[in-house]
């Protein structure tokens, strides 16, 4: 290896180590902090002096939330660092292109039409087949027509016709507690979440992963375009395939328990893009843990405000995102003829 | 032998004939222009060839059928340079040329000693090595042209199809490609290039392929594909010619007057 090839090799993994560390920190901080009046030490001498109300605390009530905050934002940073190489578009993301919205369609029409109650899998099935159809459709346009701005405007379509028919679905909702139960979906939440969520969502979430992650060096090669690289024997159809496939499991089982969470799939891998030197196959890891420590601090923010209401998940992500599309769609359009 | 024996290509794109009937062969060593005014059907029919487009009759590739090659094979087999290329994005020049190494890896194998060989050698010949650790975005358009050149040819595939590698290229950096094209042919690779540039195709090239509304209309030496009748029937031009050091050269000089008419 050249000197120059192993001092980049060696910053890719202190990237991702100096990322994993962040996030055991930001776990171990949700796992030991929250509405109790102690401080990380106290909770920490309580559980090992054998304090069991404070333990079912921990493990029954943190400990979910805290592992489905990592797996979600894994999911989102990761979907969203594959789907900008796929589609050699900076600002595609699950939230931004309707997927997350899709998927959350999914699971309220699994509610509404109460075969939520008749399988436990009808919600997670239901919310993995919209972000099938929504990611499927958009990657279709994408191959007709691959201009940034044009697949921007179809996901906010498609984003849009979601949003609306969920909203028509909460707006004929039978009562008052199915309302709050669907309200969920488009907000997006981690809080009363249990560990049967965690296990519901999270085989979904590693088969998507591998999916997008075994893409990696495919999506290299589709930075000189489509036909170089399939001139360099890359096949574009299995390729779209497994993106598609993989995002659609991730984001729709992540949807399925905490609804739509937009902008992480932006945010994170963006951030990290210029550190590995703009490699697609290089943002995927390092883009999938900054994702899952983006969310894992953003609900920690949340748990921790002095707010009367808890704040919505999706709610805070959005205000920290908006602002950052609006930065990179303006630099998008500059660098385009 | 033969690297490229391509017998009655036909490409039709949406349902209309673009490239009809066309047969060639090109031999190590050889470096061959595919010359014809806009629209002819030259950067359909190596898109055929790099088997991007499905067409009718038959390429041999080494002596084996171009269909009978699966992806990989193709890959290295025979290296593809689009027209218009550019990097999506703003990777470093050497990562970008690492990307010619990708038929020959499997899936999660890491770039072996032999492939960073190869990679530094095509830098060094295309004189890129001390941009290497620059991003794609920093570099000049000749920079740049040089760099996806080199990514191709890191490919070391037998046959290169090169579409238009000298497209907005100024003089200076037209030769330098030019000259790395010839260099990489006089290595034992068979290359056919696009051009649109007479002048350079007849100074470098040792076959020409002239192809007009999709037919092949002439091929062989310069001298014959280029005639005065060639020229006027297929680009309505005349052209200049002379000499400079023993070599003939040529010049496009005027449109025929029968197009004054037409004002095209």
């Amino acid at each position: 290896m050249t000197n120059t090839a192993m001092a980049e090799h060696r910053r890719y993994q202190r990237i991702n180590l100096g990322l994993a560390i962040l996030l055991v920190g930001l776990a171990s901080t949700g796992l030991l902090l929250g509405h109790l009046s102690l401080n990380p030490w106290q909770t920490l001498n309580h559980l090992l002096s054998g304090d069991e109300r404070l333990a079912v605390i921990v493990l029954e009530i943190r400990l979910p939330r805290v592992l489905l905050g990592l797996l979600v934002g894994a999911s989102l940073g990761l979907s969203g660092a594959a789907l900008q190489g796929l589609l050699r578009n900076p600002l595609a993301e699950p939230g931004i292109l309707g997927v997350s919205a899709s998927a959350g369609l999914g699971a309220v029409l699994a509610l509404y039409f109460g075969l939520a109650q008749v399988t436990l899998w009808a919600l997670p099935g239901f919310a993995l087949l919209g972000a099938l159809l929504a990611t499927a459709f958009l990657a279709l346009l994408a191959i007709r027509d691959s201009s940034p701005l044009s697949l921007i405007l179809a996901g906010v379509a498609v984003s849009s016709l979601a949003v609306a028919l969920t909203s028509l679905a909460l707006n004929l909702a039978p009562n008052p507690l199915a309302l709050s139960e669907m309200v969920l979906w488009l907000l997006g939440s981690l809080r009363d979440r249990g560990l049967s969520d965690v296990v519901l969502a999270a085989p979904f979430m590693l088969l998507g992963w591998a999916l997008l992650l075994s893409a990696g060096r495919e999506l290299d090669a589709l930075t000189l375009g489509e036909d170089a690289a399939r001139s360099l024997g890359v096949g574009l159809g299995w390729l779209r395939a497994r993106v598609i496939g993989g995002t659609a499991l991730a984001v729709g089982a992540a949807t399925a328990v905490t609804g739509s969470v937009g902008f992480v799939g932006l945010i994170a891998p963006h951030l990290l893009r210029p550190w590995v030197g703009y490699q697609p196959s290089r943002v995927l890891l390092p883009g999938a843990l900054a994702g899952a420590a983006l969310l894992a601090a953003a609900d920690l923010a949340i748990r921790l405000l002095p707010t009367r209401q808890e704040l919505m998940l999706g709610v805070v992500t959005a205000l920290l995102g908006v602002p950052f599309f609006v930065h990179l769609l303006l630099r998008t359009r500059r660098a385009l003829p | 032998m033969m690297l490229l024996e391509a017998e009655r290509i036909s490409v039709a794109l949406a349902g209309r004939t673009v490239v009809s009937g066309v047969s060639f062969r090109a031999a190590a060593g050889q470096l061959i222009a595919l010359l014809g005014p806009n629209g002819a059907g030259k950067t359909t029919l190596l898109a055929a060839l790099a088997g991007l487009r499905p067409f009718q009759g038959s390429a041999w590739i080494q002596g084996r059928s171009l269909a009978s090659l699966n992806r990989r094979e193709k890959a290295r087999a025979l290296a593809y340079l689009p027209q218009g290329q550019t990097a999506h994005w703003p990777l470093t020049v050497r990562r970008l040329v690492e990307l010619g190494r990708l038929p020959h890896l499997a899936p999660w194998q890491p770039l072996a000693a032999t492939d960073r060989l190869a990679v530094e050698t095509i830098l060094q010949r295309t004189g890129i090595a001390p941009l290497a650790e620059r991003p794609f975005d920093t570099l000049s358009g000749g920079e740049r042209a040089r760099t996806l050149l080199a990514r191709v040819l890191a490919v070391e595939a037998p046959l290169v199809l090169a579409d238009e590698p000298v497209a907005s290229l100024d003089p200076y950096h037209q030769l330098q490609v030019m000259e790395l094209l010839r260099d990489y042919a006089n290595s034992g690779a068979a290359i056919i290039v696009v051009l649109h540039d007479l002048t350079l195709a007849a100074r470098f090239c040792d076959a020409l392929l002239l192809l007009g509304n999709g037919a092949l209309v002439a091929s062989g030496s310069p001298d014959h594909v280029l005639s005065a009748e060639h020229l006027a029937a297929i680009y309505q031009i005349s052209a200049l010619h002379g000499e400079q050091d023993g070599q003939h050269y040529l010049l496009p000089w005027r449109r025929q007057p029968m197009a004054l008419g037409t004002t095209g």
